[in-house]
């Protein structure tokens, strides 16, 4: 599927119910892709860099994409997007920001920190699961992937 | 006077040649009784010349040398030289008749006498030289010609009175003879020998001596005597001149008489018949007789004549003499008239030598006016009462002109008075000649008075100059320190004082009094010298009263309050008087004080006084002025720093209120999002383990959060259509309409609406974002709100009209009655149930506050059926 192996999607996401919503969205949607969730950005930034309990790659793959809320703990959406796009090869990682703001300080910011796509999540299901789809054809089947390792 | 000839004379001559030479006698007797240097000079001459004439006529008889023998006509002549001849000629034309008649006289007749002549002949024998001076005497007098030779008929003149005089001369010849008893041939040689040489030594040595001479002794005649009417003295002399020419003439008919009896003797002695000696005899008495008649007839006839000639010549005299007097008289009235407008002018005039510039005469208006008395002044020149640095001016000023001129401005001067007083004069000078000399005559006018008021006016408008910069520098001045040091400056300019100070102790103690000094520069050596008032002393005086204290410095050393200073002896200035004049405030505290001391010239008065308090006056406003900016300034610095503060405050809950915005859109969705995320989950994934009610709650379920999250992204919508920076720009309408219509098309086709467009390519000032908003709200209501079963038709319009941009959306819809009009754009106003028509009703809101952040407006228009939408924008203008 993917060209260079890469497949999991990083998903950052503290509310669950969202997470049970894209996981569904993704099944109905048929993407099999494999989702890894971290509730909050620090463990995102920890996954990303192989810290602690992500330090086994095997177990725990770069993701092809990353899926970021905005409003995470610890550390918020925005700064795990610019931390990631300080580092040396991950700030090549394409970032979806799925959130629920559509404030435009927000999303102006996302863009400014290197967001790749900025996407509101649908309150109604059936939007949400099409909104998955066409990322998922759009990101793993359209595009082109960079080296991140 | 006669005009000037063509040969004109120097003009700086009174009189020119030309009249100078005329014939013009110089009475014996004035020079003579004229007791002065000149008379007593030429008198000595005369005498001189008489005597050399007597010696002449004495010894020239032993003179062989100047003796010439000659043939004359056939007849032996003798001529000579003899001196006294020419001289008296000379002195007859010079100066007149008594001049040379006196020596000639005296000449023949100590002469004769010396050569033996009986003394009864030799007195009438003296007489032909006299009587040939009266010849020329009556040619000059008659003729009154030029004599001095210099034209033609002056020459002829002095030839022919010469020829005359000779002949009339020449009688001498005829009486000499009865001395000498010489024969008829020796008496015709005799005769014809005598008038030749007298006439040719009158023409050869008279002749150039006159033309040379006579210029010199015109000159000197003018300068040294008196001039005499000629007609006057010609009428005196004539009756002497025609006495003598009758006697003259008598003497000629006696001397032929008493010849002609001396030829009857001899001619008697001669032996002749008795008969024929009896009619000689006859014959000579008869002729004896005739020529006594004739002499009788001629002395009676020069008698009578002379006799009338006299009293003609009597009356001429009286009336040339009140003719004189007359002038005289008026010479002297004119006189007593200069006199008077000279002495009683009330203005000062001097009279003084235009070369020397000394004075020769001033008025008593001079001598009271200037002090000097007219002695002082006459031995003063016109340098005298003048400043030196003028002086060269002066003698510029008063050139020494030629040409008498009349009264002429010749400018204004200072002079001083004899106590030093300066006097401000204007002066008219005007010039002429007295006795030869150049002499100006000037009038003083006294415009001191002038002076004054002008200076004074000067001095008043400096001092108003000073005050008014004054009141400009204190108005902007920014500290009261700077107000009170202007205001000392400014003291010290104004009523010229060595030192000023300034005090402000404004209403408080003495501890918090402020002051500023200023000093002259001569005084810089006590600028240090600080002591700040105690409130005691002499300010006290000042402190208490509300009136200006002026003391002179008597008074000042002398008052009981003077001490403070007393502590300091040696290190403050001068302490002259003193002034000092309160500060006040408007509502009449006193607050300070100006003070000056030690006025440069004098003590201080009543100006200075008026003077101080103005700018006291101008000082105290600005001290308040000061005093109110400074709390103004405290006052707007309190105000902005509580508007900084608010606008923080501000700012936090802005602040606050975007975060609880932002928690409303993430975290209010979520819940809502998962609601209908797993609604929907359970009806698609268990739909078939519920029954129709549990289907229908679980519809009920996802609609409900399906609106809720519309709500909720309408009222986000509309917050931040508050809040949002706007960039308003040219936006095309036309462009604008199309991509709402677009956007709305599966709305439209789904309703079936019929749509028509009427928009122009127009340009509004507007957020592009935002109006799109507004159009697509509008006509989506339009579409929206119409009866059930009905089909939607929308007029879309749009026109610009004076600077606006106006677009109308008109629908057929359910209409608005008039009383919602307002309402309708409230949030959440809603007119209808969500069944009927479903919506948020927050989307007219979104399109008035929008609207409203473009400076634009809209206005419904609606009745039973359909609603006008009025939309007002700006029409976009490049700037």
């Amino acid at each position: 599927m993917s060209r260079n192996g890469k497949t999991t999607i990083l998903l950052a996401e503290d509310d669950q119910n969202d997470v049970m919503l894209i996981k569904r969205a993704f099944s109905k949607s048929r993407i099999v892709n494999p989702i890894v969730c971290v509730e909050n950005g620090e463990d995102a930034v920890a996954y990303l860099r192989g810290d602690g309990q992500y330090a086994e790659r095997q177990q725990h793959p770069l993701p092809f994409m990353l899926l970021l809320d905005l409003k995470l703990p610890r550390l918020s959406g925005h700064e795990v997007l610019q931390w990631l796009r300080g580092q040396p090869l991950l700030k090549r990682l394409p970032v979806v920001v799925l959130t629920s703001s559509r404030e435009p300080v927000d999303i102006n910011r996302a863009y400014e920190l290197g967001a790749n796509s900025y996407l509101v999540k649908p309150v109604v299901f059936e939007e949400f699961a099409a909104l998955m789809r066409q990322l998922q054809v759009y990101w793993l089947m359209l595009s082109e992937q960079p080296d991140i390792s | 006077m006669q005009s000037a000839d063509s040969n004109a004379a120097p003009a700086h001559l009174a009189l020119t040649d030309a009249q100078r030479l005329f014939w013009r006698p110089l009475p014996l007797a004035n020079v003579l009784g004229q007791s002065d240097y000149a008379g007593f000079t030429v008198a000595v001459i005369w005498f001189a010349i008489t005597a050399v004439c007597i010696w002449w006529a004495m010894v020239s008889g032993s003179f062989n040398w100047n003796l010439w023998h000659v043939d004359l006509f056939g007849t032996p002549v003798v001529f000579g030289f003899y001196l006294p001849w020419s001289l008296c000629v000379l002195l007859v034309i010079w100066f007149g008749l008594e001049w040379a008649a006196v020596p000639a006289y005296l000449a023949t007749l100590f002469g004769t006498l010396h050569a033996s002549m009986p003394i009864d002949l030799a007195v009438v024998n003296a007489l032909h030289n006299p009587l040939a001076m009266a010849v020329y005497f009556l040619f000059y007098c008659g003729l009154h010609n030029e004599y001095s030779l210099r034209s033609r008929k002056s020459w002829l003149i002095f030839i022919a009175a010469s020829l005359l005089a000779s002949i009339v001369s020449s009688i001498g010849a005829f009486i000499s003879e009865f001395n000498v008893a010489v024969s008829g041939a020796e008496l015709w040689s005799n005769w014809m020998g005598w008038w030749p040489n007298a006439f040719l030594q009158a023409l050869f040595i008279d002749g150039p001596v006159i033309y040379l001479l006579s210029p010199v002794i015109e000159r000197a005649k003018l300068r040294y005597f008196k001039r005499m009417s000629v007609e006057l003295f010609s009428m005196q002399k004539l009756l002497l001149a025609v006495s003598m020419f009758v006697l003259c003439l008598a003497l000629f008919i006696l001397v032929d008489d008493r010849w002609q009896d001396m030829r009857a003797h001899a001619i008697l002695t001669a032996p002749l018949s008795d008969g024929l000696r009896a009619q000689i005899q006859t014959q000579f008495n008869v002729q004896h007789f005739v020529v006594w008649v004739l002499a009788l007839l001629l002395a009676g006839t020069s008698l009578g004549g002379a006799i009338i000639a006299g009293r003609w010549a009597h009356r001429l005299h009286e009336r040339a003499d009140s003719e004189t007097r007359e002038v005289r008289d008026e010479i002297r009235r004119s006189e007593v008239r200069f006199r008077n407008f000279f002495e009683r002018n009330p203005v000062p005039m001097w009279a003084f030598d235009s070369e020397t510039g000394r004075f020769l005469e001033v008025n008593p208006a001079a001598v009271r006016v200037y002090g000097y008395s007219r002695d002082e002044f006459l031995n003063m020149t016109i340098f005298d009462p003048h400043l030196p640095e003028d002086i060269q001016r002066i003698k510029q000023q008063f050139k020494p002109v030629d040409a008498s001129e009349p009264f002429r401005h010749a400018g204004e001067w200072r002079q001083l008075r004899k106590d030093g007083s300066l006097i401000h004069a204007e002066v008219h000078v005007s010039s002429m000649k007295m006795d030869g000399r150049p002499v100006n005559l000037a009038l003083l006018h006294d415009i001191s008075p002038r002076k004054q008021v002008h200076t004074a006016m000067e001095k008043r408008t400096q001092e108003l100059r000073i005050l008014t910069a004054a009141s400009l520098e204190m108005a902007g001045a920014q500290t009261m320190e700077q107000v009170l040091q202007l205001a000392a400056d400014r003291t010290r300019q104004l009523i010229r004082a060595n030192l000023a100070v300034t005090h402000n102790w404004g209403r408080g103690s003495h501890e918090q009094v402020i002051w500023r000094v200023s000093l002259a520069p001569q005084y810089a050596r006590w600028a240090d010298f600080r002591v700040s008032p105690d409130g005691s002393g002499i300010y006290k005086l000042v402190m208490q009263k509300l009136h200006p204290v002026r003391l002179t410095r008597t008074e000042l050393l002398n008052h009981p309050q003077f001490h403070g200073f007393g502590k300091y002896p040696e290190k403050h200035p001068p302490l002259n008087g003193l002034i000092a004049v309160p500060l006040t405030t408007r509502d009449g505290a006193v607050t300070g004080a100006l003070m000056a001391s030690d006025k440069i010239d004098g003590e201080f008065d009543i100006q200075d006084e008026v003077l101080l308090m103005q700018l006291a006056q101008t000082a105290s406003v600005s001290l308040e002025n000061v005093q109110l900016n400074d709390a103004l300034h405290r006052h707007m610095q309190e105000l902005e720093q509580r508007v900084a503060e608010r606008t923080q405050e501000l700012d936090i809950s802005n602040r606050e209120l975007d975060a609880f915005a932002y928690s409303v859109a993430h975290d209010l969705r979520a819940p809502l999002r998962a609601m209908y995320g797993f609604a929907n989950a359970i009806l698609e994934d268990y739909s078939s383990r519920l029954d129709e009610d549990g289907r229908n709650y679980l519809t009920r379920i996802v609609n409900a959060a399906r609106n809720m999250d519309l709500l909720i992204q309408d009222l986000l919508a509309y917050s931040r259509i508050g809040r949002a920076y706007m960039v308003m720009e040219g936006v095309r309408l036309d462009d604008l309409t199309e991509e709402v219509l677009a956007e709305l098309a599966p709305d439209i086709e789904m309703r079936r609406a019929v749509i028509r467009v009427d928009v122009p390519s127009l340009l509004t000032q507007a957020h592009r974002g935002t109006l799109k908003q507004v159009i697509l709200n509008l006509v989506s209501n339009a579409i929206k709100f119409v009866a059930p079963g009905k089909r939607p038709e929308v007029s879309i319009h749009a026109r610009a009209c004076e600077g606006w941009v106006e677009m109308t959306v008109s629908d057929n819809g359910i209409g608005i009655s008039a009383e919602h009009h307002e309402r309708i754009f409230n949030v959440f106003e809603r007119l209808h149930g969500a069944d009927a028509y479903p919506g948020t009703g927050i989307g007219l809101s979104i399109v008035k506050k929008g609207l409203a952040r473009m400076y634009g407006e809209i206005h419904v228009e609606s009745g039973e059926t359909g609603s006008t939408f009025r939309v007002r924008l700006k029409e976009f203008r490049h700037e």
